[in-house]
């Protein structure tokens, strides 16, 4: 089935300008401090990024995130422990163990990046969202939708919040009376790891509260990633009907394809 | 005086009644039969046009009844005690804004690029206050209307600038609100009408 693009294309190069800067700050050292200390301050900083790594399998439970702490660890020792001297430390059987974990690692992690299983899946969702809203015209207001009510129970949705944490769907936040589920695209999953994003409220959110209402609030700077000035009504009800279909589709033991519809955008891995 | 009062009465009475003075008055009129601003102004040691302005008002309101006597030809006003005693008593209900039947059927929604700023309650289901902007410049002023609770869940199902409209009753209908509410809800729509927030077609 082919869906017609309605967000516009991914311009985020906050994961290229990471590897940039690491690259940056090694270079720069390396060439003030020699070569060694070039290569210890690649490797922490790989190291660093990590410790990210780690932050987000926590968050999230998303294996492949794991396979990407361990790449990553094992990358950064390797690089951290590299005497001067490459062609002896190569010999060591301390570099040599971390340089095969590194290179049996890198397939395993290819796999999970190409099958999406370590991208978030923001754009899908907004992409599905908009694919049943034709009626142009403006109308964003800040303020959520109620999207209608369910029947669930408090173990059905606890599950159902499970399912998206792991699939990196979106991220969610217990409020104690709802589940809000904040829909994040790649490159945007630093703000919420780390911590550095505004009131969740403002984001692009589908709340679930534990007596079966559903409400959905998107973001202006979301509503402005598509293309056209999309009915703002008619996408915050998508968006709702989106994860109620997901949500039917969990409880009916389907799940799988909840992650295939997603799949079926072709969206890049990386976008 | 009359067992219940309109509004505006009322706070006429008890602006006087509050005068430092007004039961030193009373009492002198209780007391005497009949009395004169001058006689009255000079007994409580007050200004003669002070004593006259509260005879005067109490007479509007039918508590003293004034007659004109001649003193050498000279005429001048005597009060008497008329109401012995003064129930204050305001009718609320009155207050409550006229229902208008056809107010129920308006349908409404956000107006369009209004500004405006609704604040989400920690409950999720409903909006717990609305910030506009008013003003030109300068003159730009922040006006935060805070909101019950029935006017905040009211808000949270009001349709977007772009959806069909929706009539207030069907609205209330919505967010499970009492008919009994909608003085309160017509009140806000009033309001955020007036401010430019919601459009009624």
């Amino acid at each position: 089935m082919y869906y017609m693009r309605k967000l516009k294309p991914d311009s985020s190069v906050t994961g290229l300008l990471i590897i940039l800067g690491i690259l940056g700050i090694a270079g720069i050292a390396g060439a003030l401090f020699g070569q060694a200390w070039g290569l210890k301050v690649l490797g922490g900083l790989i190291l660093l990024y990590a410790l990210y790594s780690l932050n987000v399998w926590i968050r999230t439970m998303s294996t492949g995130y794991l396979v990407a702490t361990l790449y990553q660890a094992a990358l950064g020792i390797f690089i951290m422990t590299l005497p001067a001297d490459l062609e002896v430390g190569l010999q060591s059987p301390f570099s040599r163990l971390f340089l095969v974990i590194y290179v049996l690692l890198l397939p395993v992690l290819g796999y999970y990046a190409f099958t999406k299983k370590i991208k978030w899946r923001g754009r899908e969702i907004l992409e599905l969202a908009a694919t049943t809203v034709e009626e142009v015209g403006n109308g964003f207001t800040p303020r959520p939708l109620p999207a209608g009510k369910l029947e669930y129970t408090h173990n059905e949705l606890l599950a159902f919040t499970e399912f998206v944490r792991r699939n990196l769907v979106a991220i969610p936040f217990n409020e104690g009376q709802r589940i809000m589920m904040v829909v994040v695209k790649m490159g945007e999953e630093f703000r919420y790891i780390l911590r550095l994003h505004d009131d969740i409220l403002d984001e692009t959110w589908v709340s679930f509260d534990f007596n079966g209402e559903v409400s959905v609030n998107i973001s202006q700077r979301d509503y402005l990633e598509f293309r056209e000035a999309l009915s703002f009504d008619q996408l915050c009800d998508s968006l709702g009907k989106l994860f109620i279909d997901f949500f039917d589709m969990f409880r009916r033991g389907e799940s799988v394809r909840v992650i295939d519809r997603m799949d079926a955008l072709r969206l890049s891995p990386f976008s | 005086m009359s067992a219940t009062m309109d509004f505006q009465t009322a706070a006429t009475l008890g602006g006087h009644l509050a005068k430092t003075y007004a039961k030193d008055f009373f009492e002198l009129l209780v007391t005497y039969k009949d009395i004169s601003a001058s006689e009255a102004a000079s007994r409580l040691n007050l200004h003669i046009q002070t004593a006259q302005d509260f005879l005067e008002a109490m007479t509007a309101l039918g508590i003293l009844k004034k007659v004109e006597v001649y003193e050498k030809k000279r005429p001048y006003f005597r009060y008497t005690l008329e109401k012995e005693k003064i129930r204050l008593e305001i009718d609320l209900t009155k207050l409550q804004r006229a229902k208008n039947s056809g107010v129920l059927s308006q349908r409404i929604r956000e107006r369009r690029n209004t500004g405006a700023r609704f604040s989400t309650a920690r409950s999720g289901l409903a909006i717990s206050s609305v910030i506009i902007w008013t003003g030109e410049g300068r003159d730009r002023q922040e006006r935060k209307i805070n909101l019950t609770t029935p006017q905040g869940k009211f808000l949270y199902h009001l349709p977007f600038p772009n959806a069909e409209p929706l009539s207030i009753e069907e609205i209330m209908r919505k967010a499970g609100l009492d008919e009994g509410l909608s003085p309160e809800i017509e009140d806000i729509v009033g309001v955020l009408e007036d401010l430019g927030v919601i459009e009624g077609m």
